[in-house]
């Protein structure tokens, strides 16, 4: 065979081989393509799923809340001793820390704000001794009513004596 | 267990308590900050030091003898870098 017969031998093998992995590169591409499509319609299922509006009844079901009624959350909690001997906080959700400001006055000071000041206050406290001596709420004055983004202040009427925790709880 | 005593606007001293939960993402200073009023000063303590069934109004500290530790913060809430700890936290 000719030298020049080698060589165009030679070149149409060379063009024969580009071809076939020009070809494979083309089946290998179509590939991951068709997986990254794949991908992204599993995300969006996915998404779709987790999605869901407030109140909506998967979420009511895993909190056992039944019926048509809606549900809140609690955006905030504490339950703290009688701050006298010695001072503890038992457990809390977004609080910082609680102040003892004067004898029965505390404040509630959050770690995350609330979104505005009309949220509700649910206070409880145990007692031993006569119930009606006691009494709690949420202080006001002439001029403020405690209630910020930040804090609230509430108060044990009858100061320290004759009850060992207080609970408060803020909704919105 | 620390705490924190401020003197208040009305010249009282006052107890902060701080809880667990800021502490597993926050210092004691960093919740001082936030929360004694702006401006006044404060000194974190060991709570064993508080004498025990005494109301908080018998509480006095001598500013000149013992310096604050530091003074309350303009703002009532944490920076933004100590918030996304929480945040984490909070997952």
């Amino acid at each position: 065979m000719s030298l020049e017969s080698q060589v165009a031998q030679l070149s149409q093998n060379v063009g024969n081989l580009v071809n076939r992995v020009a070809t494979q590169a083309d089946t290998w591409n179509n590939m991951v393509q068709n997986k990254i499509n794949e991908l992204e319609q599993w995300k969006q299922n996915a998404n779709s799923q987790l999605n869901f509006v407030a109140n909506d009844p998967k979420v009511k079901t895993a909190l056992n809340a039944s019926g048509d009624a809606p549900i809140y959350a609690c955006r905030a909690w504490v339950n703290f001793t009688d701050m006298t001997s010695p001072p503890t906080i038992r457990a809390s959700g977004n609080v910082s820390s609680v102040v003892m400001e004067t004898t029965g006055i505390y404040i509630i000071n959050f770690i995350t704000a609330m979104p505005d000041t009309q949220y509700a206050v649910s206070l409880s406290f145990s007692s031993d001794s006569d119930v009606s001596s006691n009494a709690l709420k949420v202080i006001e004055d002439s001029s403020n009513l405690y209630m910020y983004t930040t804090s609230v202040k509430v108060g044990v009427l009858q100061g320290h004596g004759g009850w060992k925790f207080l609970s408060a709880a803020i909704f919105r | 267990m620390k705490v924190v005593i401020f003197k208040n606007v009305d010249n009282k001293f006052a107890v902060i308590m701080p809880t667990q939960e800021a502490l597993q993402f926050a210092t004691i200073e960093q919740i001082a900050e936030k929360d004694v009023p702006a401006g006044r000063p404060y000194w974190i303590v060991d709570a064993s030091l508080l004498p025990a069934d005494i109301p908080v109004e018998a509480i006095y500290i001598d500013e000149n003898a013992n310096p604050p530790h530091g003074f309350g913060g303009e703002s009532n809430e944490f920076p933004p870098d100590v918030i996304q700890k929480y945040k984490e936290m909070s997952k």
